[in-house]
């Protein structure tokens, strides 16, 4: 006892002398700053709306794979990142925003074992002493592995490891997240949500080890948030999660859940029939639409848009495909996972069921396991902390410092690793001020859109409008008036519905290559699509044949990355009418808009290092936008 | 016999003596510390506690007698390792103990209480971070690039000609964004419109429509409708942001400076590898 006193006045010295409990609660003084009175601030608001952009997905050491990935950042360094700051890499270098601060952003954590594994990891709590903690933070790879494994194994059957289910502990985390989110809430100046990962995942039956089809969503509450989330721990069925989700809407908590990486679950995503396998009915399809109005379409694991085997008419259907199941080389099942077909599934299960599961809107977001999502080609950290902070690790330049790839072998499951992801995913939503009420409603109205890094602005009107409304001063006012914006509906008509498709060009990036109206629809017996160009750069338009733009030759100089600069456009628009426009059919129009191409990140990791470049990953990209749909309801 | 205690010399053997006996009682202590475990009836009850909470019930005696020989056994194992150095030359331990280090000097300081009037003071020394940037309040007429061709220059100085403060809504081309812009500071308008155009229009004349000014998405007919001037900000108003900053600062410089101490303490010694 004695000698506890002499080491516990030595230590005063230096840092105080406290018991553990006491430091606590001391330390989360620190974020304790009350954020401005909100009723102080007179918000502004634009009738037309403005475009604000955030990110929806986003981990901190509080996710149990994040913590092993060495990230130590928490939900405050999210929202400092957000604001501009810089944080730290868990690999020691300084990260920041590309571009101006978001306007809105959460903290989305895996809700499973939230928090648990700072715990394991801290000397002073019980659970650092289970068997499990002693293998995870020990010494032998293996058992690190094999304890992680253990984990993710729970998350993927639900079944809780008893050693490490601290309920209590999970609570609090939660409970701080809500906290860390309320405390930086700025209203008209930054908005956050509380939110956090619900982790499902389903197994495919030859596999063994951790690894299965994707079913993820973030949920993400519009304002208050409940003291105990829901997890795969209570349930591996999303459908549990929507009557949650409902018991949470009748007790005055709105809130959403968003699915991501369709692209990787195995087709269960967009899947034809129930997670039991039973058929949809109506029921389904209200429940679901209800709960998840939007779909994060394009994150560093992917984008979901379409595949280039379901759109082969689509020649720009090959952009930042990754297509290997969770921590494994199977490949996902094609059918089910991509959000184009999709749409167009919808309609059929809507004209046999009355309902549609289907009809949703888009977002990006970035999935960064460091608390800061990587947007730039130009300097790209990746996702997963420790395991691909460094070019080499991400596989774009060659092995042990050489500068070239010759000789070296290549790992052919390279095609399914760090170097297929991508810099890419925002969010962005149409809002009359940057508020949790608007940006919300936003995303309840599907008036959102998505993007690959850019802050690219994309509009999006269906209805009928003036001819000559493309060159009206006012013609935001009288497109709302006229019609309906991205996420809207129009009642089956004889005249074809027109459509503005309006992008301009984000000022930090490349300038617009051309705009495109893409529609989805089903003809009873399969998914159809079609691909429009409607507005061209360089004042070219599109051939009335092939719907297509003339190649304007914008290239991209491969030994610096310069673009060039006499193509591409910073503003392009159009008023469209489908030429192929049946009454009686219902369909989904939405706009993609593409950008002149720029240097992959695998490129500039490359260049920057003074290295040749990856020969298999493909050098170039086109960075993009695209809208929510509007949705055309047949003749009845 | 006073005459020996004296001696010089004598002192030196009595304090040799004293030296001898001392360091022989020591080190008998010390063997005997470090060949003694010593398990006190807190650890029992830690451990306990422990058990409680994994198994979710009361440890029976039995468990208690394994929890016992386990804690004993891993300190004897631990002991023995020291003694033979194994911790030394132990990546994993050597990072640990750093790390933990670490932790102790960052992360266990409370954040720091300014005391009365600290944090006014701290604010007059460092204003320049609480600068209230220019607001400025404007309106804008677009052409656009993809309308306009070639002739956008021409179309944007003939509407420049003619545009006044009746009909400025109903020229131009419509924006995707909005037409009239109230309280924006430099990093906004650059967010939106690009840095040039920033920059630009900031050297046009107030009330009076001005242009064409270039912009990241064609040209503009711009009227400054209203500036306010960049001010430093009022303590009250800011309070709260300064408080956060105090406390980043203070507790960044307080780490800093444990790190230079403990540095300091320490002569580094580089061996030339060069040939």
């Amino acid at each position: 006892m004695k000698k506890l006193a002499l080491a516990c006045s030595v230590a005063a010295l230096m840092w105080g002398c406290t018991d553990n409990t006491a430091s606590k609660t001391e330390t989360a003084t620190t974020a304790d700053i009350k954020p401005v009175a909100t009723d102080a601030i007179k918000i502004k608001r634009n009738p037309t709306k403005n475009a604000y952009f955030g990110d929806l997905h986003i981990h901190t050491k509080n996710s149990f794979d994040a913590y092993i990935f060495n990230v130590r950042n928490t939900p405050d360094d999210v929202y400092r990142f957000a604001r501009g700051e810089t944080i730290r890499h868990p690999s020691g270098y300084d990260i920041q925003l590309w571009g101006e601060p978001l306007d809105f952003v959460a903290a989305t954590d895996h809700g499973a074992y939230m928090g648990i594994l700072p715990a394991m990891n801290d000397p002073d709590s019980p659970l650092s002493k289970v068997d499990l903690a002693s293998r995870m933070f020990g010494t032998d790879p293996e058992l690190i592995t094999e304890a992680f494994g253990t984990i993710g194994g729970s998350v993927r059957s639900g079944e809780p490891f008893e050693e490490i289910y601290d309920r209590d502990l999970i609570d609090a985390t939660w409970q701080s997240a809500i906290d860390a989110a309320n405390r930086h809430y700025e209203p008209g100046k930054l908005t956050t949500f509380a939110g956090y990962e619900y982790t499902s995942v389903t197994m495919q039956e030859t596999e063994v080890g951790f690894g299965g089809g994707n079913l993820h969503r973030n949920v993400i509450f519009e304002d208050k948030a409940p003291d105990r989330l829901f997890a795969t721990l209570d349930s591996t069925n999303p459908e549990d999660l929507w009557d949650w989700m409902d018991g949470q809407r009748t007790q005055g908590r709105d809130v959403i859940a968003i699915p991501h990486n369709s692209n990787v679950s195995d087709g269960k995503m967009f899947d034809l029939v129930t997670y039991e396998g039973n058929p949809f009915d109506k029921a389904y399809g209200e429940q679901r639409i209800l709960n998840e109005p939007i779909v994060e379409m394009t994150q560093v694991k992917g984008t979901s848009e379409t595949h280039p085997s379901l759109s082969p008419n689509d020649e720009w259907a090959n952009f930042e495909i990754y297509e290997a199941l969770l921590s494994s080389y199977t490949i996902s099942k094609i059918n089910g996972s991509y959000v184009r077909e999709a749409l167009a599934n919808g309609l059929n299960i809507e004209n046999q069921t009355g309902a549609n599961p289907y009809k949703f809107g888009l977002i990006g977001s970035s999935d960064t396991h460091v608390a800061g999502g990587s947007f730039d080609d130009k300097k790209f950290w990746s996702k997963v902390g420790i395991l691909d902070a460094t070019p080499e690790s991400r596989g774009s330049v060659p092995p042990g410092g050489a500068k070239s790839w010759e000789g070296v072998e290549r790992d052919p499951n390279a095609e399914n690793w760090f170097s297929k992801w991508g810099a890419t995913g925002l969010a962005a939503v149409w809002a009359e001020a940057n508020t949790r009420e608007d940006i919300f409603g936003a995303m309840r109205a599907k008036e959102t859109f998505a993007t690959s890094g850019p802050r690219i602005k994309v509009r999006m009107f269906g209805g009928q409008f003036a001819e000559d409304i493309l060159s009206q001063p006012d013609m935001v006012a009288s497109a709302y008036e006229n019609g309906v914006p991205m996420g809207g509906t129009i009642s089956g008509t004889d005249t074809a519905p027109q459509f503005i498709a309006w992008a301009s060009r984000d000022p930090l990036s490349a300038p617009l290559q051309r705009v495109q109206i893409i529609k989805a629809w089903h003809n009873g017996e399969s998914a159809q699509e079609a691909v429009y160009d409607v507005a061209c750069s360089d004042g070219a338009t599109p051939d009335p044949a092939t719907h297509r733009c003339p190649d304007k030759g914008a290239s991209v100089d491969l030994t610096d990355c310069s673009i060039s600069t006499d193509s591409g456009d910073p503003e392009l628009k159009a008023l469209w009418v489908d030429p192929d426009f049946n009454p009686d059919m219902a369909a989904s129009y939405y706009v993609r808009v593409l950008e002149n191409p720029t240097c992959r990140w695998s490129t500039w990791d490359a260049l920057n290092a003074g290295v040749e470049r990856h020969p298999d990953l493909q050098p170039t990209l086109q960075e993009r936008a695209w809208s929510s749909p509007i949705w055309y309801e047949a003749k009845p | 016999m006073k005459r020996l205690f004296t001696e010089p010399l004598f002192q030196f053997f009595l304090l040799g003596l004293a030296l001898f006996i001392g360091h022989g009682l020591w080190a008998k202590h010390v063997t005997k510390a470090d060949y003694t475990i010593e398990v006190a009836a807190a650890e029992i009850k830690r451990q306990a506690e422990i058990f409680a909470a994994e198994n979710r019930r009361q440890p029976t005696d039995e468990d208690v007698q394994a929890l016992l020989f386990a804690h004993v056994e891993e300190q004897v194992l631990m002991r023995e390792a020291e003694r033979l150095g194994l911790a030394e030359d132990d990546t994993i331990i050597r990072r640990r103990l750093a790390q933990k280090m670490r932790f102790m000097i960052e992360d266990s300081t409370p954040p720091p209480a300014p005391k009365p009037g600290e944090l006014e003071t701290w604010f007059k020394d460092n204003k320049a971070e609480f600068y209230e940037p220019d607001r400025i309040s404007f309106s804008h007429v677009y052409f656009s690039p993809q309308t306009h061709g070639a002739t956008i220059e021409d179309v944007a100085t003939e509407n420049a000609l003619v545009i006044t403060d009746e009909n400025w809504e109903r020229m131009g081309d419509p924006f995707i964004l909005k037409r009239r812009y109230t309280d924006q500071s430099a990093t906004e308008i650059t967010r939106e419109f690009g840095s040039r155009f920033a920059k630009d229009i900031q050297f046009l004349k107030p009330g009076i429509w001005q242009g064409p000014v270039e912009s990241a998405y064609g040209l503009h007919l711009v009227r400054l409708d209203n500036v306010i001037r960049g001010s430093e900000a009022e303590f009250e108003t800011v309070k709260e942001s300064v408080l956060r900053q105090w406390q980043i600062t203070q507790k960044r410089s307080a780490n800093q400076k444990r790190l230079e101490d403990l540095l300091k303490k320490y002569k580094v010694e580089v061996e030339d590898v060069r040939e």
